[in-house]
């Protein structure tokens, strides 16, 4: 048992049994804290995340959420993960693609998972989802389809539709990546509430000024292995790893950011 | 080509057949519709099984009533299976048998499409959203895949219709066969056969309609 939040422990995935996408990760992070896992591509940020939230079959390690194991690999490789669905349903999620459900509008995506995981009641479902929606300025949408929305307003209301589920952690992978440029603010600046109300965050992005601006932490992940864990101020200004400098170099088009 | 005199009195003279004809048409198609949508979903659910002999045999079904004629399935159906299984029903019965089995091979295809169109995000928001694997099928997939297979449904609808003619083959009093009976009684085949396809026609039109409202709906709906 360890006393930190989130507490990953000899994580390993491979897809197909050879292509190892995370070797061997450790990591631990205090509730509050907002961690931005940068990397190049194909470096399995968005395994990490998925690893997680429980979308993975892991081949080695366990997961702990508040000192609660949730997910463990079986010994027997060939059995499925043990996972304590309970507590996996305090970690929430939000992904790259657009995975509001097309059938239902903006309400009744907000309310199924409340209804029909939850065994809440509708109104009490309808009265949560409308008071974050007004919250969101998005009141106005509830009757809509999604296909209705632009980009901006459908990560909006896939993060309220999380957030609906009281989750203890949010994980974001490249929640801003499919938007157009002018509709990114609009979900980064939701994204800082979050942070404001010391919600606490896993942040796939490759928008290093945003990760700047949100992160307590910053992981540099390559190989499947964690390189590099520094504060933002640190990472950005002043890497350790010649191979972080190298990343940063190039995503950055300049030495450093301050 | 020589002056024809049309003369659509014949139509009107034997109204009374023509009508019992589509009614039985009408029954065809609507009994035959029911079956392929019910069994049409589950048959899928066959392929789309985990169990190994379920997905073969709903595999050998589908492929077995796509890859031979309707025609010959229909007579196949009516000598063949009173020979080898020894059981005679009323030829209506065999018809809707031979129709109904034949849609549901077609729709099983459709919904499959459909459910492998929705894409695996889906299936990870769900997870994410601690919906178990029932819930999600029954609240996310299912109501997916029906919307998105409604326009391919309604198109092999209005084939049923049009292939329900067929069973005039085999002597089942259907609007077609009334048809073929009247031309042959009144000599009168080119007001008959005209008025019997513009009958098919305009029972199709309105459905095809439909079919086009549905899917420009669906496009901006499902963006
Ligand atoms: N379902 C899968 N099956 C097989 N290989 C996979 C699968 N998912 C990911 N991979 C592989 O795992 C590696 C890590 O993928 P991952 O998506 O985690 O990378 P990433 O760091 O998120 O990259 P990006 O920045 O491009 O999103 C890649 O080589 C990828 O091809
Ligand atoms: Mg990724």
């Amino acid at each position: 048992m360890s006393s930190s939040f989130l507490n990953v422990q000899g994580l390993r995935k491979s897809f197909g049994g050879h292509l190892v996408v995370l070797d061997d990760i450790n990591f631990q992070m205090e509730a509050g804290e907002r961690v931005v896992v940068i990397g190049p591509s194909g470096s399995g940020k968005s395994t990490l995340l998925r690893c997680v939230m429980g979308l993975e079959k892991i081949d080695h390690g366990r997961i702990e959420l508040e000192g609660v194991r949730y997910i463990e690999a079986n010994p027997k490789s060939h059995k499925d993960n043990f996972v304590d669905i309970p507590v996996r349903n305090k970690v929430g999620m939000v992904f790259q693609h657009y995975t509001l459900f097309p059938h239902l509008t903006v309400l009744g995506n907000l309310i199924l998972a409340p209804m029909r995981a939850r065994g809440e009641s509708r109104s009490s479902a309808t009265q949560r989802a409308m008071q974050l929606l007004g919250r969101l300025g998005l009141e106005s949408k509830a009757g809509a389809f999604p296909g209705m929305l632009s980009g901006g307003q459908k990560q909006r209301v896939a993060i309220a539709r999380a957030l609906l589920l009281d989750p203890k952690i949010m994980l974001f992978d490249e929640v801003t990546s499919a938007l157009d440029p002018e509709l990114v603010t609009e979900v980064e600046g939701l994204m800082l509430e979050l942070a404001e109300q010391k919600m606490s965050m896993m942040i796939v992005t490759h928008d290093m000024w945003f990760a700047k601006r949100i992160a307590t932490r910053v992981i540099f992940s390559a190989d499947g292995r964690i390189i590099e864990d520094a504060p933002p101020s640190t990472m950005f200004t002043n890497p350790r790893e010649p191979r972080t400098a190298d990343f940063l170099k190039k995503v950055l088009h300049v030495e450093t950011i301050s | 080509m020589g002056r024809y005199t049309w003369d659509f009195s014949v139509i009107t003279a034997n109204w009374d057949p023509l009508m019992a004809g589509l009614s039985v048409t009408l029954q065809l198609t609507a009994i035959c519709a029911v079956i392929g949508l019910v069994g049409g979903f589950v048959v899928c659910q066959m392929v789309m099984s985990r169990i190994a002999p379920l997905r073969w045999v709903a595999v050998a079904f589908i492929e077995l009533f796509r890859c031979t004629p309707a025609l010959v399935q229909i007579i196949w159906i009516f000598y063949c299976v009173p020979f080898f299984f020894g059981v005679f029903y009323d030829p209506f019965y065999m018809a809707i048998l031979a129709l109904g089995m034949n849609i549901t091979a077609f729709n099983a295809e459709a919904y499959r499409a459909a459910i492998q169109s929705i894409p695996s995000s889906h299936y990870d928001a769900c997870t994410a959203l601690g919906m178990s694997p029932l819930k999600k099928t029954i609240y996310v997939i299912l109501p997916q895949a029906v919307l998105m297979a409604i326009p391919v449904l309604l198109t092999n609808t209005i084939g049923l219709l049009q292939q329900t003619s067929l069973v005039a083959i085999v002597a089942i009093a259907d609007l077609m066969y009334e048809g073929k009976t009247l031309a042959t009684q009144t000599y009168r085949p080119i007001e008959i056969y005209t008025t019997v396809a513009f009958i098919y026609f305009a029972l199709s039109v309105p459905l095809s309609q439909v079919v086009g409202l549905c899917e420009r709906r669906l496009r901006s709906r499902l963006a």
